[in-house]
């Protein structure tokens, strides 16, 4: 194995700050607090579903973030 | 026009574009076997993301989820989005260094890089394993679902069987010819057909049921159940399920092996933020479907409701427009299968046949092209009378593919992996899905070791602790 290829792993996370981010928007989707939830948006969208399309939406930005930071 | 006529008449131009598609690709392409595996690695970043995507979603994505929502309601779309969302961040954090693992190294199927990463053949070898014993079975009941859609759409015109030797004969032509390429380029196709034809479907079946606002206000009053997640899932389930899917999904080898054919690290990166752009409204589609389904079919057993979007279209549709929407699950079926197909042959051409034998890559390409058409042929062969045990083994898949994660996960992260470790964490894993199947089959998997999560957590982390804690204990190995 050459030196330059030892030199690809291990791979590293640029900071814990994006794991924390990552982490939070998990426990976010879980949306404890209002599981009981009845209400809805125009009439058909439960607004827990709303909010986790929301979360997702936030995901991607994140991600796209990451992508700018992360450069293995 | 007779009904049959219809369908026939939409299946004809639906294979025949997909055979237009995979031969144009074949001609683009090269005779070699990077070419036929990997497509040469030159598949650009939105070309990527549409395959990542048309090969994650197979039929189950256009009948099975509207199916699970018609029984379950809103609270499945819960179960599926966010996890598959998360897959966004599995695609940058293996797929990248897979990507640039596969080009400095030549890596070409997933068990190759395992191999080489870890230096243990043995390792490869039970990790290739693994992805056979779980795709395999998949290969026979893809061409049996689609055959029994083709069945009912033909409404016995074709019968099952016959519709599966079809659809697997037009998929077998593109795959020999083009490989990888034919397969990425198809899913196109398959892609933008599945995801049009699936919003067609929710405009039209809305619009029957008297609009959005009009038709949730009926089932809100009607069924409001469908809408509570109390009651429906508990948050150790949905917790389960969002952390399952960016587990499994990288793991499933059609899906791995894409990571290799980007044309550069720009493409996963721009995949992974795409993903969860695009998941959470495509996951409305089929959602809306199956809970809109329970106003006009509110009685349906589990095997009626799996086909609640054709019984829906057949209510609100013409016949031609519903055998339209309908080929969009033969689209899905077949973007899934023929990367599967590829796949297999792969692995048993590289890691079984090239690793016991000398083989020339001229030879190597030869064989991965026959194996496709041999292992397309067990797939009929199955799925002519499939026996019990391949739906079980199909049942655990999931499981038994996400214990990989730990060690691929940990091979590209960790400095102290020990392929030793490794093996014990796969045979762990891979024991305690048996086991857990078999007490399923009988009293049901005891509670103390599912705490209610999903019993693939329990087994996930267990097989990533004896990972760690085996590693450890063997002390630093830098050969790994």
């Amino acid at each position: 194995m050459t030196g330059t290829e030892r030199e690809l792993r291990p791979f590293r996370l640029p900071s814990l700050r994006w794991t924390g981010i990552f982490v939070l928007l998990t426990l976010l989707s879980l949306d404890i607090w209002a599981w009981d939830s009845k209400a809805v948006i125009g009439g058909w969208l439960p607004v827990w579903v709303f909010h986790l399309l929301v979360l997702q939406f936030v995901l991607a930005f994140a991600l796209w973030r990451f992508t700018q930071e992360w450069k293995p | 026009m007779s009904p049959t006529l219809i369908v026939l008449a939409v299946l004809t131009l639906y294979l025949a574009g997909s055979l237009w598609v995979g031969w144009r690709s074949w001609r683009q392409g090269a005779a070699t076997l990077d070419d036929y595996f990997v497509a040469s690695r030159r598949i650009s970043p939105l070309v990527l993301f549409c395959t990542l995507a048309a090969t994650n979603f197979s039929a189950f994505f256009f009948l099975g989820f509207a199916g699970a929502s018609y029984r379950l309601g809103w609270p499945f779309y819960g179960l599926m989005a966010f996890g598959t969302s998360l897959v966004g961040l599995s695609i940058l954090l293996l797929g990248v260094p897979i990507y640039k693992l596969g080009k400095a190294k030549g890596y070409l199927t997933p068990p190759e890089l395992i191999t080489g990463e870890s230096g243990s053949q043995m390792l490869g070898w039970l990790y290739g394993a693994v992805l056979v014993i779980f795709t395999l079975p998949y290969l026979a009941v893809q061409p049996y679902g689609a055959g029994l859609v083709l069945e009912s759409l033909t409404d016995g015109g074709i019968d099952g069987f016959h519709g599966a030797v079809l659809l697997t004969g037009v998929m077998l032509i593109y795959i020999w010819l083009g490989g990888m390429r034919s397969s990425v380029w198809t899913d196109l196709l398959q892609g933008g057909l599945m995801l049009g034809l699936m919003l067609t479907a929710v405009l039209v079946v809305m619009q029957g049921l008297g609009g959005f606002g009009a038709a949730g206000g009926d089932l809100a009053a009607a069924h409001p159940q469908k809408f509570m997640r109390e009651g429906a899932v508990t948050w150790q389930v949905w917790l389960s399920y969002t952390l399952l899917w960016p587990m499994v999904v990288p793991m499933f080898p059609q899906l791995f092996s894409r990571f290799y054919i980007a044309e550069s690290d720009k493409a996963l990166r721009t995949a992974a933020w795409l993903y969860p752009t695009i998941v959470p409204l495509l996951f409305l589609a089929p959602v809306l479907l199956g809970v809109s389904g329970n106003l006009d079919f509110p009685e349906l057993a589990k095997a009626e409701s799996d086909s609640i979007v054709p019984i829906l279209l057949l209510e609100h549709a013409p016949l031609w427009l519903a055998a339209l929407v309908m080929t969009g699950a033969l689209a899905a079926f077949m973007s899934t299968a023929d990367s599967q197909l590829l796949a297999m042959s792969s692995i048993l051409t590289r890691d079984i046949a090239a690793s016991i034998t000398e083989l020339k890559e001229d030879e190597q390409y030869s064989l991965g092209r026959w194996l496709v058409v041999a292992l397309a042929i067990v797939g009929l062969a199955l799925a002519y009378d499939p026996p019990d045990t391949i739906f079980n083994v199909v049942s655990q898949a999931f499981t038994g593919l996400a214990v990989l994660f730990p060690t691929t996960v940990a091979l590209l992260w960790w400095r102290h992996t020990r392929s030793e470790a490794c093996i014990a964490s796969i045979l762990t894993g891979e024991t305690l899905v048996a086991w857990t199947y078999l007490a399923a089959q009988g009293g049901g998997i005891p509670e103390w070791f599912t705490q209610g999560f999903h019993p693939s957590m329990p087994i996930i982390f267990l097989s990533a602790v004896i990972l760690i804690v085996g590693s450890l204990l063997l002390g630093k190995d830098s050969e790994t």
